[in-house]
């Protein structure tokens, strides 16, 4: 025992994720036969594995306690995930948790075997999560996802091996030797792109678009999120270590054609999940944006950070009930949600898309000051266009939602009801006491 | 004193009593909120004028002006008394325009929220907040533009307003990210100007695209007559009033620092005659009731504009009071009419209501010949003829433009109200006329004594504003005012002659290119085509994936030399 607290705080986490996950996974079906009882204890094991990092600095805080937020609202949201066979979400469970401690590791790796084997946890968690949704296309959208996956764990272990060669060392910011500084920059960038799959940037992103449009909604929040959280972290990590003048242009341009890219294809999309899938590469692109600024946007990149993950939480949380099917845009008017699932939705999309009253408009102004400032006049124009066009399609639905308020007597469960009202209440908080977030995660620029 | 910078909290209890009560009149608590905001405004007005500031520091700490800053000041108070008077009259007149809809509590909930942001944007202290209240009413709009949901064409208005405000979005965004600290609050821009890159004319440019759009000038005037798709109690209220006018609000409380950059009021002078000239002949083309009233709020916008260009913010407010309450006015008596006519809005179908509903028809000559600018007798003859005489004093090219206008608003108003309220033209429906009843009516007179006495609120409304010129005068009758005035009713009595002379039918014919289809259509192929990437092969999204790790690699190495 005292070995454990003696512990760092994200290891204790890890520790007590991998031992919740591993126990569903291995023996769940003796002792958890219901889903009910699977959700306690996958709930049980979140919030045990958050108490080590509750007093932990900023980075380590969000690093840890992001991904075991993601897992608690995925863990809510259980028995609406629509899979393939009923005993699946067992095993979902524990991919969930497992993710989650992947994305810990990711998040607060010092050197790259972590990074690797964190980044890898978490990208094979979500393609068996997607593998495992009802019908053929998760799995086809799960081969995808894993096959350029591997790709970019390539280019991530090829800079791990120029780095090795650079420095003599897999400790992230050990310096290399004077005569090997363009080997040592070359690792950096590779590095960079290894990581940035996990975020979802352009040109990296057709696996995680197939995998976010067909992963049961209910589990889609963790999908989308808890990679960015973990790979945002390991860049900022990074970034502080690595040479500005390298990075800081690659992540820019990763950022400003993902903004784009969602922008165009967001404007296609006839499909709810479709326009959500798109929407996430543009919420990657304003994150790479941020830490592309070097640390006068490590503040914004959390602050972005949590509040697209509660944005996100929130209208996946409402769609829960809708499964793997395409949710068309011109269905929810003739087969529309609760009202209190419309209502969550309409929050979370006009978060997403930066209109108030959302704390979605504070990120990216937060986001857009240092673009301005050291991203250059061309990156703040395209990301605020980019950033108020969107409202073009995140709109769309809107109206159909609203007017459908009525029509409907269903009821939702109680544990979504639970979900529904965490992510509310969060995004209230982040809405009308945005500092909270800052103080709270020590991030107020000093 | 300190609760009155609160003012945009008012409406919540209403939409919260609205929203969850049980009430078979559902709208009448929202009713209080838009009182409570007008009271408010009358309040400050009629204290020492000590302007109010509520400040709550680090509020937003990734900026570097964190604070949350209101502010309650004269312009601001005017603006609080025409936001909540226009809305208490809109919503007494939706209690029985919405009366049957099935959408009336959600439609409530709606305005409510409107009218919130809207307070919120006008007591403003500093650009962030000012933005979430811009952006607030920009997404009101949208969604009351698209409340008919059953009716097709209306998400595609709705978003025609979204794209055009966006753009205004933008501008003003860049305008918060590039100012430095310190600098962005509303009253202290012109601070930040030396350490702007491009100084005020960048600035200020910025702030007059972000006005353009909300106010519809310019290439950004389509979204409104578009706008039009929704109920006609929300045109009155958001597109003619309050929302239309928040770019001219932005102008006037910003004149200080657009007076630093004279050749951007210069170009905002020519911006706003252009704009009203031709918004005034589009009118005039109109076969639509609520579309021809929509293209005369851009061409009076227009007036506001160029008065601002003229170095004159002062008139660009006074014309902004006395044309919320005419333009209120007209589009619900539009709307009692059309509401009359089961939902007709053509022109020739709408004709020989004078009839059937005279006190619409004494209502809208009186909002008319406000629009028209009949001196003395009615309040748009003051606020107009001050904008002209300061644009002849300064700019005489625009503001011989704007005389030009004078002429086609008189022409374009009594086109529209003797198309109506003239003789019959035989295409008239033959089915009973849904009249409106007394509440509708009682809560137009209102705004027709506005549109009647507000002229004589010059004077005071000029000492409440600190920026206003001292040696102001604004004459009840003068020669200028008197020969505009002819003008005007010129047109007014041309058109009358028109009508009879076409039976009724009297319609210029279409003109212009109209842009905005062709980049709709282009930005709909663009954006097909880059979803048709993501087409399902594999092979793509690597070649993809390794195309982009090779150009960054590139562009990476590049940097390195």
């Amino acid at each position: 025992m005292s070995y454990f607290t003696g512990l760092p705080a994200h290891l204790q986490s890890i520790v007590l994720l991998t031992a919740a996950a591993l126990l569903l996974l291995a023996f769940g079906g003796q002792f958890a036969r219901s889903v009910r009882k699977t959700q306690v204890l996958g709930i049980l094991a979140c919030i045990l594995a958050a108490l080590p990092a509750w007093h932990s600095d900023g980075l380590t805080a969000v690093a840890t306690l992001a991904p075991c937020a993601l897992a608690l609202i995925a863990m809510l949201l259980l028995h609406e995930a629509d899979l393939e066979f009923f005993e699946h979400r067992l095993d979902a469970a524990g991919l969930v948790l497992l993710g989650a401690a992947g994305a810990v590791a990711l998040g607060n790796a010092t050197e790259l075997l972590s990074l690797v084997l964190g980044l890898e946890t978490v990208s094979l968690v979500v393609a068996v999560l997607c593998g495992l949704a009802r019908g053929s296309r998760g799995l086809e959208a799960a081969f995808k996802f894993f096959v350029l996956a591997a790709a970019s764990l390539g280019v991530l272990l090829y800079g791990t091996a120029l780095h090795v060669y650079a420095t003599g060392s897999f400790s992230i910011g050990a310096q290399p030797l004077a005569s090997l500084t363009p080997v040592y920059q070359a690792a950096i960038v590779l590095l960079l792109l290894g990581v940035a799959f996990e975020l979802a940037v352009v040109p990296l992103h057709f696996g995680a678009l197939s995998a976010y449009m067909t992963m049961p909604t209910a589990l889609a929040t963790f999908a989308t999120t808890v990679g960015k959280v973990g790979a945002l972290v390991a860049l900022l990590r990074l970034g502080s270590q690595l040479d500005q003048a390298v990075a800081g242009p690659v992540l820019l341009a990763l950022g400003t054609g993902s903004i784009l890219w969602s922008l165009l294809g967001g404007l296609a999309q006839t499909d709810l999940r479709g326009l959500l899938a798109y929407s996430a590469i543009g919420h990657a692109g304003f994150l790479a944006i941020a830490v592309g600024c070097g640390p006068a946007g490590k503040s914004a990149a959390l602050f972005y950070l949590v509040t697209y993950a509660a944005s996100s939480a929130l209208t996946y949380a409402g769609l829960g009930c809708r499964g793997t099917k395409p949710i068309p845009l011109d269905s929810l008017r003739t087969n529309p949600l609760s009202p209190g699932r419309a209502i969550a939705v309409v929050a979370g999309l006009l978060s997403l898309g930066g209109l108030p009253p959302s704390p979605g408009l504070w990120a990216k102004i937060g986001v857009l000051v240092p673009a301005w400032q050291h991203g250059g006049p061309l990156v703040a124009c395209i990301a605020t266009l980019g950033g108020v066009l969107g409202a073009l399609y995140y709109l769309r639905p809107v109206p159909d939602l609203l007017s459908s308020l009525r029509r409907t007597e269903a009821t939702s469960p109680m544990l979504s009801i639970g979900a529904l009202l965490i992510c509310a209440v969060l995004l209230v908080l982040f809405t009308i006491l945005p500092w909270m977030s800052s103080s709270l995660l020590d991030l107020a620029p000093r | 004193m300190n609760l009155l910078a609160w003012a945009f909290l008012f409406p919540l209890p209403g939409l919260l009593l609205t929203a969850f009560g049980r009430s078979r009149h559902a709208g009448v608590a929202s009713l209080l909120g838009p009182i409570a905001i007008a009271i408010a405004g009358l309040i400050f007005m009629l204290s020492d004028h000590t302007p109010i500031l509520v400040q709550i520091d680090g509020w937003l700490p990734v900026l570097p002006d964190s604070a949350f800053l209101l502010r309650l000041d004269g312009l601001a108070a005017v603006m609080l008394v025409v936001v909540g008077g226009v809305s208490a009259c809109v919503y007494v007149y939706s209690l029985s325009y919405m009366a049957g809809d099935r959408g009336r509590r959600r439609f409530f909930c709606l305005l409510d929220f409107f009218v919130t942001v809207m307070t919120l944007l006008v007591l403003a202290g500093n650009l962030v907040v000012l933005l979430a209240g811009w952006a607030g009413v920009g997404l009101a709009s949208f969604l009351l533009i698209s409340f008919w949901r059953e009716k097709s064409h209306t998400l595609g208005a709705g978003l025609q307003a979204i794209a055009a405000n966006a753009i205004g979005d933008a501008a003003l965004l860049l305008a918060i990210v590039m100012l430095p600290k310190g600098s962005s609050d509303l009253t202290l821009l012109q601070n930040g100007v030396p350490l702007v890159s491009g100084g005020a004319s960048t600035l200020a440019t910025l702030i007059v695209i972000a006005a353009s759009a909300k106010s519809a000038q310019g290439i950004l005037y389509f979204w409104l007559p578009s706008a039009m798709a929704g109920p006609t109690p929300v045109s009155a209220l958001i597109h003619a009033a309050t929302m239309v006018a928040a770019g001219v609000y932005l102008l006037v409380r910003t004149s200080p620092m657009l007076a630093l950059a004279p050749e951007v009021l210069h170009a905002l002078a020519w911006l706003g005659a252009i704009t009203a000239l031709l918004s005034g002949l589009a009118s005039l083309s109109q076969q639509n009731y609520k579309r021809g009233l929509a293209y005369s709020t851009c061409s009076q916008l227009g007036y506001m504009f160029a008065a601002i260009g003229f170095g004159a913010p002062f008139a660009a407010l006074f014309h902004l009071v006395t044309h919320a309450a005419f333009k209120a006015l007209l589009f619900l008596c539009a709307g009692a009419v059309i509401h009359a006519a089961h939902g007709e809005e053509e022109l020739p179908k709408l004709a020989g209501m004078r009839k059937q509903l005279p006190q619409i028809c004494v209502l809208a000559l009186i909002g008319s010949l406000a629009l028209c600018g009949l001196p003395v007798l009615t309040a748009g003859a003051f606020s107009k003829d001050l904008i002209i005489e300061a644009g002849l004093s300064s700019s005489t090219l625009p503001a011989s433009l704007l005389v030009l206008s004078v002429f086609l608003t008189g022409l374009y108003t009594g086109r529209l109200y003797f198309g109506v309220f003239g003789a019959t033209t035989g295409d008239e429906p033959q089915h009973d006329l849904h009249a409106p009843d007394q509440l509708m009516v009682r809560s137009m007179w209102p705004l027709a004594a506005g549109a009647i006495l507000l002229g004589w609120a010059g004077m005071p409304l000029a000492r409440l504003l600190q920026n206003a010129p001292k040696d102001l005068a604004i004459h009840a009758v003068s020669m200028n005012g008197l020969l505009i005035g002819a003008l005007g009713m010129t047109g007014f009595g041309a058109a009358f002659i028109w009508q009879r002379a076409t039976k009724g039918r009297a319609r210029l014919a279409s003109f212009g290119i109209d842009w905005v289809p062709g980049a709709a259509a282009a930005s709909r192929h663009l954006a097909l085509a880059f979803a048709a990437l993501h087409n399902g092969r594999l092979g793509l999204y690597l070649f993809t994936a390794v195309l982009g790790v090779a150009l960054i690699l590139l562009m990476a190495f590049g940097r390195m030399g």
